[in-house]
């Protein structure tokens, strides 16, 4: 069937579907590479569970999946603990900081973080005015030309000293604990993954009798 | 090209597994919230009773105990071998400073008597 009659594409449309098809598939390329980061990251998060269950094992203390899993969970559980103690510390301070500073001034709202004029941690970066970006045509594409409009430039506000101290504090403390929180994960998933390859027996690299040729001599 | 079209599948699979990994963080945070909590409070008593949440399991002990024996009877092992190989090394010795004096009869250039002496004793263990 000759759908060709149905879909009659203009030059110019031709050129946008090969924009937005190179556009797309770019964008899967670095989503790949992304993903691909991630999990070597992961990988190497996960070598702590092995330092800590090697001895164990290597030594036949472990000797079952079951009591291999138990005593990894408890270590595990304890490498979070390690892990956490400095973002918890740092997430704890940050809010008790703000909730004291909220109740100091008797105004709960925290849209003041976000101010770039006078009391939001914003007056310290450019915000640019995005929405009235210049744009041109190109090609039939309708494509940025230009910088959008500065809206602030980075300054300091004494009137933000809150925010300097808040934000930092617990944007810091926020992307430790997921970090410690994705090592958790990886050495989960190791943990689960490890207390069944390490006891299983491969049967096709085995000489049938090959254990007992030394005692019949 | 090939391996370009690995790479979008890749960034495909990766887009659509991409809201259950940050469902999973989300869940593994909570959990890890709560057992970070419970973990705290355990540091906390063991703390005042004297002991760390970081000391070694009953398990961690007996492993290296385990290994503790392990390296001892290998040193043990390198000892014994150590001490027969000298021991051996030591009677080949022997046996050749015995069998020296009959072996080179012509070194009596400078120790005549020290050479008519060792052959005598050795005739004499000889006999």
């Amino acid at each position: 069937m000759n759908l060709n009659w149905l879909i009659k594409l203009t030059e110019e449309d031709t050129r946008v579907l090969i924009a937005i098809f190179i556009i797309v598939l770019l964008v899967f390329v670095i989503i790949s590479y992304i993903g691909s980061l991630i999990r070597k990251i992961m990988k190497f998060q996960a070598k702590d569970l092995d330092t800590a269950m090697h001895d164990l094992v290597s030594t036949g203390v472990v000797d079952t999946p079951r009591y291999f899993r138990k005593i990894a969970i408890k270590k595990n559980n304890r490498l979070l603990f390690k892990h956490v103690r400095i973002p918890f510390l740092l997430l704890f301070v940050s809010i008790t900081f703000m909730v004291i500073y909220l109740s100091w001034i008797e105004n709960y709202d925290l849209s003041f973080l976000l101010d770039y004029q006078s009391k939001g941690i914003t007056t310290l970066f450019f915000i640019f005015d995005w929405p009235n970006q210049p744009h041109a045509l190109f090609f039939g594409l309708n494509l940025p030309s230009g910088w959008p409009p500065v809206l602030n430039t980075p300054h300091f506000e004494w009137e933000a000293w809150p925010s300097y101290v808040f934000a930092p504090l617990f944007s810091v403390g926020a992307v430790w604990f997921l970090v410690s929180i994705q090592a958790y994960c990886a050495r989960t998933f190791r943990l689960w993954t490890m207390s069944k390859a390490v006891f299983q027996k491969n049967l096709e690299k085995v000489v049938p009798g090959s254990d007992f040729k030394r005692n019949e001599k | 090209m090939l391996e370009f079209l690995k790479r979008c599948g890749l960034g495909v699979l990766y887009l659509i597994a991409a809201p259950f990994a940050v469902v999973l963080l989300a869940l593994f945070a909570v959990v890890g919230l709560i057992v970070f909590i419970f973990m705290l409070f355990k540091s906390l008593i063991l703390f005042f009773s004297g002991r760390s949440v970081f000391d070694d399991l009953p398990e961690d002990i007996e492993a290296k105990r385990r290994l503790g024996t392990l390296v001892d009877t290998r040193a043990k092992k390198t000892e014994t071998v150590d001490k027969t190989v000298s021991d051996e090394t030591h009677e080949e010795t022997h046996e050749i400073e015995r069998a020296a004096p009959q072996e080179v009869p012509e070194d009596d250039s400078d120790d005549a008597d020290s050479g008519d002496g060792s052959s005598a004793d050795s005739g004499g263990e000889a006999k």
